[in-house]
């Protein structure tokens, strides 16, 4: 094949540039690029050749890496499942994927074109275009990337919806090119809108059932206070005049309307507490929460001979109404399900967790059997007769609701005639200053 | 204390009752007028200042009345040049704060909440009178 070719070149006294390979005698290939020509002399007959032969071994494995890398970015370019262009500074394409244009000719054809033209070609609406235009500008304006995403109506008539973005690239402040990208989001996008349609009706149908507890409280109170007040009447009038059975179902009426109102005003305030929107967050010191609460309750410790014992508490970013209820409802509840011979120990303390802050209620009351931990929570739900232990059985169902609307959990150890901890966290925000100081009281 | 002509406007007849058996437990008045609905009120009111008849000396007032509600009825009084001397106490359900801020920036002389006792009526019509608006 060389000499065929070196031969013609000869006998046509022509020059020649041919690459071969060559073996050396310890076996290594190399590839040598061989130019020359033939020199005639006056005779018209070949002379000499002249010629240079160099080795390009080198060279050609540099070439032969190139065309594979070239190959392989083109491979990438022409396969990932996006729409790839760039554009120059005017948003004239330099660029195209085959996933952008799949047509050949037309891609070859926008090359230096922009959308308008594209539009122009296509007779179609020039908005999207009009839309990408500023945000084409945008990006290239506040030199960073400008994300969007289009909607395309398709054949079938049903909306695709494209995620998109332009990414302008600088070199030394300035603008080499904008790269434009898109990817399919359809189906994602759907199970968005799905979900968020469903959020809207939850909670629309959230606030139709606290509109309607706090409508239904609101509104039974009334019929309720002409119960009461006639009961008072009919007591103030006529209760000499009844003899002591009337006055029993007298006292029984009177009793169970007081109850009522009770319950209808713990009803109203349980159904305002997911109007967390009606307080501020502020920065609380929970020590001080703590300490109004003992104060409010002074003569009920003093009365049991309750005994205090509260770690230093953290500073938090919070609302304030709300954890004082939670606090009051957990210290409530230890004051009341104390054991008759032994004076109440309630500990409180606190403890910061990687993402959240875990408060605990301890005291040495008459415990909770874990079948009942569930129940404790629920709204008028009471473990006890009445007789014994008064109240609605409302203040731990609140604390729970509050919880949860604050992201946090809520827990129960207990263990019958020993006690019981109520535990339950608050979620940190990073946003928020907390500090906490590490001596304890 | 003098016996007031009182107007009481209120729709709910368990109320009517226990009120009036109040006022009149208490001797505070002399004549109760009553007015079911603020429509009611204001026509009463408006007749007996055209026609020069004996007005109340005080209006009892609740606020969720049929037709016209109680601060508008209360607004008509104070706005009536010859009805703005009336003094209103404000008798409802409502505790909200909001309710209490309007009614004192209508000018209503005090606001309470149902059911009031004697001394309740006591204390609000002396404080109105302490300020001289009474007769």
């Amino acid at each position: 094949m060389v000499n065929a070719k070196l031969m013609e070149a000869i006998n046509n006294t022509i020059s020649f540039n041919i690459h071969y390979r060559i073996i050396k005698p310890d076996g290594e290939i190399r590839i040598v690029n061989d130019i020359g020509n033939t020199i005639v002399n006056a005779e018209g007959k070949n002379e000499i050749i002249r010629g240079t032969i160099q080795d390009v071994t080198l060279r050609k494995k540099i070439e032969e890496e190139i065309l594979k890398q070239k190959q392989f970015t083109e491979d990438i370019l022409n396969n990932i499942p996006a729409d790839i262009a760039v554009f120059d500074k005017n948003h004239n394409y330099l660029y195209l994927n085959p996933k952008a244009v799949s047509d050949r000719n037309l891609r070859d054809w926008m090359i230096g074109k922009n959308d308008f033209d594209y539009c122009k070609l296509k007779g179609t609406s020039t908005k999207l275009a009009t839309r990408r235009r500023v945000f084409f500008n945008e990006a290239i304006d506040t030199k960073i990337s400008r994300d969007w995403v289009d909607e395309h109506v398709t054949n079938t008539g049903e909306t695709n919806f494209i995620f998109r973005r332009f990414y302008p690239y600088f070199e030394k402040d300035e603008l080499q090119f904008v790269i434009g990208y898109g990817i399919d989001i359809t189906s994602r996008r759907k199970t968005e809108i799905e979900l968020e349609g469903m959020m809207k009706s939850m909670s629309r149908v959230n606030k139709e059932l606290e509109q309607f507890a706090f409508s239904a409280s609101h509104d039974l109170q009334e019929p309720l206070r002409m119960v009461t007040s006639f009961l008072a009447q009919l007591d103030k009038k006529y209760g000499t005049s009844l003899d002591e059975k009337g006055r029993t179902y007298l006292n029984f009426a009177v009793d169970g309307a007081k109850r009522m109102r009770q319950m209808i005003l713990d009803l109203l305030e349980y159904s305002r507490i997911d109007r967390l929107d009606d307080f501020e967050l502020e920065e609380v010191d929970l020590n001080e929460i703590i300490n109004e609460i003992i104060t409010l309750h002074q003569v009920k410790i003093e009365e049991k001979k309750a005994k205090m014992l509260v770690d230093n508490l953290p500073k938090l970013k919070i609302y304030r109404t709300p954890i004082r209820q939670v606090f009051q409802s957990f210290i409530d509840n230890s004051l009341k399900y104390s054991k008759e011979d032994t004076p109440p120990e309630i500990k409180i303390t606190s403890k910061e967790n990687l993402t959240n802050w875990q408060f605990s209620i301890t005291d040495n009351g008459i415990g909770i059997r874990p079948e009942y931990f569930e129940k404790v929570f629920v709204l008028f739900q009471r473990l006890h007769n009445r007789d014994k232990y008064t109240g609605t059985g409302i203040g731990l169902s609140i604390a729970k609701k509050i919880i949860y609307n604050m992201n946090g959990e809520i827990w129960i150890e207990s263990q019958e005639n020993i006690g019981t901890t109520f535990h339950f966290t608050i979620l940190k925000n990073k946003n928020e200053s907390i500090t906490h100081s590490i001596s304890r009281r | 204390m003098n016996q007031l002509h009182i107007l009481l406007v209120e729709d709910n007849e368990g109320d009517i009752l226990l009120t009036t058996e109040t006022l009149e437990e208490g001797n505070l008045t002399k004549k109760i007028s009553i007015a079911r609905d603020g429509l009611e009120a204001i026509t009463l009111l408006e007749k007996s200042s055209l026609e020069h008849q004996e007005l109340p000396d005080l209006v009892l007032l609740d606020i969720n009345l049929p037709k016209v509600n109680g601060f508008t009825v209360l607004k008509y009084i104070k706005d009536t040049t010859s009805l703005s001397h009336l003094p209103v106490i404000m008798l409802t359900t409502s505790a909200s704060p909001d309710d209490k801020i309007m009614a004192s920036e209508f000018k209503a002389s005090n606001y309470l909440i149902k059911p009031a006792e004697i001394e309740d009526f006591v204390n609000a019509i002396n404080k109105i009178q302490s300020v001289g608006n009474i007769v």
